[in-house]
């Protein structure tokens, strides 16, 4: 691993120029702002793809992309780079929080075809909603094991204690949406609130046993609320809590999955106590 | 902020629009997604608000026209077909209907179309509240089986509940769309008058001997949780059970209150 100026250093003349003068320059958008902090602070992602992460950038800008654009693009090509989690520290359980309609659309997705004019999604979304926290039907257990639990890219946190790998990856956060939120540091939440699905799955189920991934700057990829961890030898990354209320949590990345580790029941929070983006 | 929609106002019509939308919903524009595996309509709806009049309406003309392209071609990847009508249905572009009805009575002549997308084009019709008949459901599940079989289901369902209802023998044995079925109908089921609900769980009733393992399962689990039986109840079974009630309870009267106990027996005698 390397850091920032180092792999500037390996960069032709033209492609150090262009990254250097982009991320050098003052910056009026603070998100931005704090984008290239985070890559100047980066020390998961290996040198070689660090290196191509910045000649692609370079390459987006040499098509007229604006920079931010233009780094989301070449982030897009890096993903899931960081170093695998080693089997000895690799959590039992993971847990993940989404907006309930993007899940219902996934499981509508497993479904086949069956849709309704009121829409399958709403009609599923309602029904996380009513079983929330309570035995759900068999009927709907099967469906979302058969559903995925995400796309390409999936942020997961857990527990952190090695003795508590096991346990509920959510249960050291108080359970209400800006409590999850907050200590998860999913700061876009605050700026779109929705309802949200807490997802446990068991890391290691049959058919569903990902790689899991310290996250980098390139998985983070527009995303302003991500925070390099300074150790670069550390197998995973940690949030920023939103506020000082929370301790920050530990998070990977992993590929897509189907939910056949899925544990019920699982959690749903509502913006009732929705906050300002900080 | 660079990935929000507000950018797109500074575009002059449908056909400046039209290629950053097709970019945007094969995932290949930088959108204001909550998690980063979320599908781009879910951005692209939420963020159309934010938009000038006219770009709105751009927007929306750009995403008739992208669906034009498709049933000519048929081409694209099931994400981003996916994704597309997704928002077509969500901007509720009745435009579409037309295009997309015609385009699946000729989905045998696209062989290469995935199954995934061709259930989408039918989703968004059901979605957009096509005036569909029964009998454009009945064909496509002719040329198409089981491949359709739960489009065609929900297809039905949006005509005539009955007609899907009769259809439900021929949902194949596929435990993720029996389950999303069986929870789909019960919501229906609950949502309708106490005296239609009846009707609904007899047809079910009769239909299931005829179904799938899968469905029977489903279905079975619907009965099991809210306490009706599996087979349907006859007039006379129910009769019967009834004067067996007021048997049993006449015979217990007869010990505490003979008085009661006579009339008792009169309401036990068969009508």
């Amino acid at each position: 691993m390397s850091c920032y100026s180092d792999i500037l250093a390996t960069l032709n003349a033209s492609c150090r120029a262009c990254v250097d003068g982009h991320f050098s320059a003052a910056i009026a958008d603070p998100k931005w702002a704090q984008i290239i902090d985070n890559i100047k602070q980066e020390t998961a992602l290996p040198t070689a793809d660090f290196k191509s992460l910045f000649e692609r950038f370079a390459e987006e800008i040499g098509n007229d992309k604006a920079p931010m654009e233009a780094w989301k693009h070449a982030c897009w090509q890096h993903q899931r780079r960081g170093a695998t989690m080693p089997a000895s520290q690799r959590p039992k359980r993971l847990g993940r929080a989404l907006p309930v309609d993007s899940y219902a659309a996934l499981l509508v997705s497993a479904s086949q075809g069956i849709e309704a004019e009121e829409s399958t999604a709403a009609t599923l979304a309602a029904e996380l909603a009513t079983t929330e926290g309570r035995l759900i039907p068999r009927r709907l257990q099967r469906l979302c094991r058969a559903a995925k639990v995400g796309g390409q890219l999936i942020w997961a946190t857990f527990h952190e204690t090695a003795a508590a790998t096991a346990l509920d990856p959510f249960s050291p956060l108080p359970q209400t949406f800006s409590d999850i939120t907050d200590g998860l540091g999913l700061g876009h939440f605050r700026e779109s609130p929705v309802p949200l699905v807490l997802l446990t799955y068991e890391a290691d189920a049959e058919g569903a046993a990902p790689a899991l991934h310290r996250p980098t700057v390139a998985d983070a990829a527009d995303g302003s609320y991500y925070r390099p961890h300074t150790d670069p030898s550390h197998a995973y990354g940690y949030t920023l809590p939103l506020s000082n209320q929370q301790s920050k949590k530990p998070e990977i990345v992993h590929e897509s999955i189907p939910g056949s580790g899925l544990v019920f029941p699982f959690k749903v929070v509502y913006p009732t106590d929705s906050q300002v983006a900080p | 902020m660079p990935n929000d929609l507000k950018h797109l106002d500074a575009l002059e019509n449908a056909d400046q629009l039209r290629p950053w939308l097709q970019r945007a919903l094969q995932g290949h524009e930088p959108l204001a997604l909550l998690t980063p595996d979320e599908p781009p309509y879910f951005a692209l709806l939420r963020g159309r608000g934010q938009l000038k009049k006219a770009t709105r309406e751009d927007l929306d003309t750009a995403c008739g026209q992208l669906v034009d392209s498709f049933v000519q071609t048929g081409h694209g990847e099931p994400e981003y077909v996916d994704s597309l009508l997704h928002l077509a249905s969500g901007l509720k572009l009745d435009s579409v209907v037309i295009p997309l009805q015609r385009f699946a009575r000729r989905f045998a002549d696209f062989p290469q179309l995935p199954a995934d997308s061709k259930r989408a084009v039918l989703s968004t019709l059901i979605k957009l509240h096509a005036r569909l008949d029964v009998q454009f459901w009945k064909d496509l599940y002719h040329r198409h089986r089981d491949e359709l079989a739960g489009s065609v289901y929900s297809g039905l369902f949006a005509c005539d509940p009955n007609e899907a209802l009769l259809f439900l023998p021929n949902i194949p044995d596929v435990q993720p769309m029996a389950d999303a079925l069986s929870l789909q109908l019960q919501r229906y089921t609950e949502r309708l008058p106490p005296e239609e609900r009846g009707a609904v769980v007899r047809k079910v009733q009769a239909a299931l001997p005829k179904c799938s393992a899968a469905l029977k399962l489903a279905i079975g689990e619907w009965f099991e949780e809210v306490g009706i039986s599996a087979t349907p109840v006859s007039q006379t079974q129910r009769q019967t059970k009834a004067q067996n009630a007021v048997r049993l309870y006449s015979s217990l009267m007869k010990q505490i209150n003979p008085q009661l106990q006579a009339s008792c027996s009169r309401l036990a005698e068969a009508p």
